[in-house]
């Protein structure tokens, strides 16, 4: 679905180039679950914010086989932030189509249909400044969902919640990108996270970001949070700590 | 005590203060001069007798004449401005000498030269109220445009805003709670600048004329009254503006 290649960024501060990602090539197959996991600061959210058209890149190529600007939904790691504080939980999900200048009753439709797909029922007349960090990230999930997406971008989604509400949603997000049959792109800095949700794992290194390594994980879905502690999870997060150690020493 | 009832008796104790303090100094101890601190008694009566009198309507509806249209006018154009400043970081950068040097500048002592171009009439004291106003509006205006989050313009462009949907649907509605200041400070500003201006330039009618005239009659009673009504209609008017606030901006409080 998504092809790319020989992708560069790099940005010139105070007259000094900085090199933030480096050739990057990578292929994400449709409806794959692809988890890209690297060091704080490495350039994770550059790469998926060049993929999603928010910044661009210094040379190479991204191609896809659909158009990313009209099928794209995206999860902020800054989620309140993201939040329109002056609407409704219920205008805040709408907002994607109300942009689209989508009828009233086709917007009615497609939340009720995308909350009885998800299962999220939330108290849709309710302010979202007054909502909990978890509540407030299932509206951006929404958000993100009820443009019925083909790529679905998730940056840290769950760095700010507590752990309780991060597994609850890792499951939520794992059920619905099968049910819903998405391309899902999401940036962990939790490598129990990153193999739990991922089809495959991306390991970057440290900037100048390369890719250190794409592992395949073979684990049956549906994925339960009791799978982090099977000897199959266990056995890929050893690997896994092999690549971490190798990508962030990289340089 | 229920925190919402101590806060009423509160609010009581500070709205009576004040006249308590007053009524105690000039009225049962006359610890000060009458003709420099009259009874509270005989400026309440002068201000009844001020509030129903037909001149006082006259007086009252030219100063909020002055003060309403400088002031929209200000706000009309300062916040239209705000916006292209706050938009653009060449024109902030370009403007930002001139409007410091003008913002530093009272209003008040520029008044010759309203005089000048504008004459003794309306407009000069119209055009005294809407230069603090365009400055501040243009000021508050241009920095909440500036603030405007840049996390809710990337999502709206990720779900395929439009540029102009951009600016009204997320970055003026982002400067909206900063406006919203530019108008508070703008309102208590213009209405002090209309008053000053009656009393400087002069008219025949104007709130700030009559407090003057009683200044040079030697009428006490009369600038106590007379002030007492200027407080009341300023603090009457940001309270409304407070009210609007909470209703239309109510995320800001939380």
């Amino acid at each position: 679905m998504i092809q790319i290649r020989n992708l560069s960024k790099s940005y010139i501060l105070k007259g000094i180039t900085k090199n933030i990602l480096d050739n990057i090539n990578l292929d994400v197959a449709e409806h794959s679950f692809t988890t890209i996991f690297g060091p704080n600061g490495c350039g994770k959210s550059t790469l998926v914010n060049i993929i999603a058209g928010l910044d661009t890149a210094t040379s190479g190529s991204i191609q896809s086989t659909t158009d990313l600007r009209n099928n794209l939904g995206y999860v902020f790691q800054d989620y309140r932030r993201s939040l329109l504080p002056w609407k409704s939980v219920k205008e805040n999900i709408l907002f994607p189509l109300r942009l689209k200048r989508v009828s009233n009753v086709h917007c009615e439709k497609s939340l009720a249909e995308i909350i009885e797909l998800t299962g999220i029922s939330l108290d849709l007349k309710q302010n979202v400044f007054s909502l909990s960090g978890g509540q407030a990230q299932l509206v951006c999930i929404l958000r993100a969902l009820i443009v019925r997406p083909k790529l679905l971008i998730l940056d840290e989604p769950f760095a700010a919640l507590d752990y309780e509400k991060t597994i609850f949603l890792r499951e939520l997000i794992s059920s619905i990108s099968k049910k819903l049959a998405l391309t899902v792109l999401f940036i962990s800095h939790d490598l129990d996270e990153a193999i739990y949700l991922g089809d495959q794992v991306i390991f970057l290194t440290n900037a100048p970001t390369k890719i250190d390594n794409i592992v395949k994980i073979d684990l049956p879905f549906p994925r339960e949070q009791n799978l982090t502690t099977s000897k199959e999870f266990i056995i890929y997060k050893e690997n896994a700590l092999e690549y971490v150690k190798r990508a962030f020493s990289f340089n | 005590m229920k925190l919402a009832s101590k806060e009423l008796i509160l609010k009581i104790l500070g709205f009576c203060a004040l006249p308590l303090i007053w009524y105690l100094m000039a009225d049962v101890f006359s610890l000060s001069s009458p003709l420099l601190f009259p009874t509270l008694k005989s400026v309440l009566t002068r201000l009844c007798n001020i509030l129903v009198s037909e001149s006082f309507l006259i007086d009252f509806s030219h100063t909020v004449y002055r003060w309403m249209l400088g002031f929209s006018l200000g706000v009309i154009t300062g916040t239209f401005c705000g916006l292209i400043v706050g938009m653009s970081i060449n024109v902030r950068k370009f403007i930002e000498f001139p409007l410091e040097f003008l913002r530093s500048m009272p209003v008040t002592a520029i008044f010759p030269l309203f005089l000048i171009v504008f004459g003794i009439g309306d407009p000069s004291k119209i055009a005294m109220a809407f230069t603090p106003t365009f400055l501040l509006m243009l000021v508050n205006t241009s920095y909440g445009v500036t603030l405007a989050d840049i996390t809710r313009r990337r999502m709206a462009f990720v779900f395929g805003a439009s540029q102009q949907d951009i600016f009204f649907k997320i970055i003026t509605m982002d400067a909206l709670p900063q406006i919203f200041v530019g108008l508070r400070l703008a309102l208590s500003q213009s209405l002090i600048v209309t008053v000053v201006s009656e009393m400087f330039i002069g008219t025949d009618y104007g709130l700030g004329q009559r407090v003057y005239d009683s200044y040079l009659t030697n009428s006490i009673t009369s600038l106590y009254a007379f002030l007492i009504v200027l407080g009341i209609i300023g603090y009457l008017i940001n309270k409304a503006l407070l009210m609007i606030e909470k209703r239309y901006i109510f995320w800001t409080a939380k």
